[in-house]
């Protein structure tokens, strides 16, 4: 069935899909290059030293619901929320990168113990 | 020399599931048929003809007698033995070319082999231009050039054909009854050839079988005395012998076909 | 042909404008309260806010992967299921029956069952995301390879060749049209599974998405996720499987 297959990939649905697909791609990348301008330079001169990070600022453009709360979660242990910001404990120097790549979140800050 | 094919004492019975009733398709057939051999085949519809032929190509089982190739008997399909349908069965899903390929690319044969076997088959039957088309695209006439030249490809060394050409335009016919002809004094293969056409079973055949009506049985094998290097059209229609084989034949199938018709008639 | 396509675009461009008309008078002059039913505005907002939030997108990312993974698993199993029913008659007689007993009982019903089994969460959703597809594809698929003429087996018989190159060249190919007929009906079940096993078994997802809006009383959030619903199932029906489903069967004239 090459010959099938060959008609599929010319076929416009099938282009749609990969601009989709190229679009997100896209937009995941340029995701990525901004991320460390979210993080402010105190953070990251202590992400060059620690493996962990004691607390984080998140702060968010708006106010978090559950579903933000919950998500952050996953990356470290959440101690509060106050206003726009959520505040997480004990977070791998990984994750914290993994966060700043998050297009929802306006910035990262390192917190007061 | 044993014989190329040999059928003998063949009866074959079809059992629907659903009415729960035995059909007597085939009753006692025997007949025999030399190497390198045309015969053909008429006979009323409904006398069993394609089920005599999908019996020889192995497809269904006799419920009794059995047919021998070569002085083997048949157990199942094999590539010794091509077939044509009477309804066609190219896949639809396949271009012209892959289609007449198809023989040889189950048969593992090379793809520059198969490209110029093709590129025969397409120009002999008249195709050219085609080969990319999907059967759809095709005429009747045309899908049943391109069954004929599907099995041809694959070089079998027994030919059935279903009523190849039935489906044609009489110009188109007589071109490939001709080409039948050539084909069959050249590739050097034994034909089985099921018509409905008595001038086409005069013109190909060495030797004309008729059946009788349902259940089909051998009513008469006729011998056509030319040689088939000889015939040509139109010039054969000037020949009298020929014209009066045909009438014999004709008169022959039209007995069978009142008699089967006064029959239902009866049982109406 | 093409003006045939663009005239019923036409249409549904109509329609739909029409029921926005509707639902825009409706709710800004006050015949239904907004605190039921949100102005078409207010729902707009809500789709930009939460996509600005990351809520939206993350939701119906998750729901749409667990779609898709039960989805694949599903029907490439309801297939050789299908497949192996189509060929034999006595596997088919055997299973036929079942098949036809448990494509009665929609997907949704093996919830509370599923709940039972697996509590709440993804292999809930899981399970009912399978059952919703896989009886589906198997009795389509079952039905595609019974149709394929006997003749085209008998020609390729004639030909020499062997069983697994006849269900590959002329059993699947045959049964393909009714194969995507029945991949695209799987999808629409396997969504509608999808989105009523999330609200009852989530904690993300779409459906939960949905379902939560009403306990925080955001008809907005409500209604906004129902649009989507229906925008993402028309997507995936209008945009991949009709044309496929289209096209197999146009492509070879298997009409
Ligand atoms: N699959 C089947 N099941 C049951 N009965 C069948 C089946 N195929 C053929 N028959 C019956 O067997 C008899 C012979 O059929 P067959 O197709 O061999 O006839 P035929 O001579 O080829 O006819 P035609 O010239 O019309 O093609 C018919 O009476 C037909 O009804
Ligand atoms: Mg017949």
């Amino acid at each position: 069935m090459p010959a099938m297959l060959k008609s599929l990939i010319r076929h416009r649905t099938f282009l749609s899909l990969v601009t989709l697909v190229v679009l997100w791609g896209g937009f995941t990348a340029f995701q990525q290059v901004i991320a460390p301008s979210r993080l402010d330079p105190a953070l990251r001169q202590a992400m060059t030293k620690e493996e962990t990070i004691g607390r984080i600022a998140v702060d968010l453009s708006f106010t978090p619901e559950d579903f933000h709360i919950n998500y952050l979660q996953q990356y470290g242990v959440v101690a509060g929320v106050s206003g726009k910001t959520i505040f997480l404990v004990q977070v791998p120097r990984n994750e914290v990168r993994q966060l700043s790549e998050l297009y929802w979140i306006k910035s990262i800050r390192l917190a007061d113990q | 020399m044993p014989y190329k094919i040999s059928v003998r004492g063949l009866v074959h019975q079809y059992y629907n599931r659903h009415t729960k009733e035995t059909v007597l398709a085939l009753k006692d057939i025997s007949f025999d048929v030399n190497a390198g051999e045309f015969v053909t085949i008429v006979g009323p519809s409904g006398c069993g003809k394609s089920t005599l032929l999908s019996l020889i190509a192995g497809l269904r089982k006799p419920s009794a007698g059995e047919i021998l190739v070569d002085g083997v008997a048949v157990s199942g399909p094999g590539v010794d033995r091509g077939m044509v349908f009477q309804e066609f069965a190219i896949l639809p899903w396949r271009t012209v070319q892959q289609n007449i390929g198809h023989g040889l690319e189950i048969q593992k044969v090379s793809k520059e082999k198969r490209d110029s076997v093709i590129a025969r088959y397409v120009e002999m039957v008249g195709l050219q231009g085609f080969e990319n088309k999907y059967p759809y695209e095709l005429s009747g006439g045309m899908k049943q050039r391109v069954a004929v030249a599907r099995t041809l490809a694959a070089n079998p060394k027994v030919v059935l054909m279903d009523e190849p050409l039935a489906a044609l335009d009489a110009q188109t016919r007589v071109t490939l009854r001709e080409e039948i002809l050539r084909i069959s004094l050249e590739a050097a293969c034994t034909i089985l050839f099921v018509t409905h056409s008595v001038d086409e079973a005069v013109f190909l055949g060495d030797r004309v079988v008729i059946l009788s009506r349902h259940p089909g049985e051998v009513k008469e094998i006729v011998t056509i005395p030319s040689s088939r290097e000889e015939r040509r059209y139109p010039s054969i229609h000037e020949n009298q012998r020929f014209e009066e084989i045909k009438h014999h034949v004709f008169q022959s199938i039209r007995q069978e076909v009142e008699m089967a018709d006064e029959t239902t008639m009866r049982v109406e | 042909m093409i003006t045939d396509k663009s005239s019923s675009r036409i249409y549904a461009i109509i329609s739909f404008s029409l029921l926005v008309i509707i639902w825009w008078s409706i709710t800004n002059f006050g015949v239904i309260s907004t605190a039921y039913l949100p102005t078409p505005l207010q729902v707009g907002t809500e789709f930009v806010s939460s996509v600005e939030k990351g809520t939206l997108l993350a939701n119906l990312g998750i729901s749409l992967a667990r779609l898709l993974g039960t989805y694949i698993f599903a029907s490439i199993l309801g297939i050789a299921a299908g497949v192996a029913m189509g060929l034999s008659p006595n596997v088919s007689r055997f299973f036929r029956p079942i098949l036809s007993f448990f494509n009665a009982i929609s997907g949704i019903t093996w919830i509370p069952f599923a709940i039972l089994w697996f509590g709440l969460g993804n292999a809930t959703i899981a399970f009912v995301i399978f059952n919703s597809v896989f009886f589906i594809v198997a009795q389509n698929t079952m039905t595609g390879v019974q149709t394929v003429p006997e003749v085209f087996e008998q020609a390729m018989l004639t030909m020499g060749a062997g069983h697994l190159r006849i269900i590959w060249e002329a059993m699947l190919p045959g049964a393909l049209p009714s194969i995507v007929t029945g991949q695209r009906l799987a999808l629409g079940f396997g969504w509608r599974g999808l989105i009523a096993a999330e609200m009852v078994a989530g904690s993300v997802g779409i459906g939960f998405m949905i379902f939560n809006g009403s306990y925080d009383y955001r008809p907005d959030v409500v209604l906004m996720g129902i649009l989507v619903v229906g925008v993402v199932a028309t997507l995936l029906d209008q945009f991949i499987f009709a044309p496929l489903e289209r096209r197999t069967i146009e492509r070879w004239g298997l009409v």
